[in-house]
């Protein structure tokens, strides 16, 4: 696995583990636990997303801060089953 | 309102062509219980749920069955891509091939298109509730 592959995958284990704390938290909005496993999960998230977006380009076209050139539209894109 | 992530939820790195598992997997997106289905059951149920509980959920899961459908096509996609001509005939991908050649079209694994004929969405939340859970007993 390269280091981009490695760090796209911690983005998603971070990504599912809020997204389903999320889910969880919809039924049950003052479980403590579950609010301490989202927060936790989401700063482990936003560094890695910052991390990954300044070495391997940007995961959502609202990071877009280059002003050079638009690389939003550079392969590989999800689908294509590269490295990404 | 809705973004896009550049990424799949989860990696979908196929190596050897299968237009025969292709066709079956085609279901999981297009079929009567596949993602497309599923996305449009939560997003156009949650209109007329009245509780904020499974108004979020509705949004939430609905959401992530677009990730889904992401996915299954990633993988029709990933398993019809550099066919030979041969390959195309003898496993049976023609009748496909013809009307689509290799691009994504949703549709159940019996060449069905997609359709909201296999869902509903009756505005009363047990209602749809129960008929989220006899689609989700399918559905993965």
């Amino acid at each position: 696995m390269t280091s981009r592959e490695n760090m796209l995958q911690k983005i998603r284990e971070y990504d599912f583990t809020m997204m389903d704390t999320g889910l969880f938290l919809n039924s049950h909005p003052k479980d403590a636990m579950a609010l301490d496993h989202f927060r936790k999960a989401r700063e482990k998230y936003n560094k890695a997303v910052k991390e990954y977006e300044s070495k391997y380009g940007v995961l959502t076209m609202k990071n877009m801060d280059n002003n050079l050139q638009w690389t939003w539209i550079d392969d590989p894109w999800p689908w294509e089953g590269a490295d990404n | 309102m809705w973004g896009y992530e550049k990424k799949l939820q989860y990696p979908v790195k196929i190596k050897n062509p299968d237009p025969v598992a292709a066709k079956i997997i085609m279901t999981q997106l297009g079929g009567p219980d596949g993602e497309m289905g599923a996305a449009a059951r939560y997003l156009n149920q949650r209109y007329t749920m009245p509780y904020k509980e499974c108004k979020a959920i509705l949004t939430d899961i609905g959401t992530e069955e677009l990730a889904h459908q992401e996915m299954i096509a990633a993988i029709v996609y990933q398993l019809t891509r550099n066919l030979t001509p041969e390959q195309i005939k003898r496993d049976g991908f023609d009748a496909y091939f013809v009307d689509h050649t290799t691009g994504i079209f949703p549709q159940s694994a019996s060449g069905l298109p997609f359709s909201t004929a296999a869902i509903q969405c009756k505005g009363d939340a047990i209602t749809d509730l129960f008929e989220d859970l006899a689609a989700d007993a399918m559905a993965l």
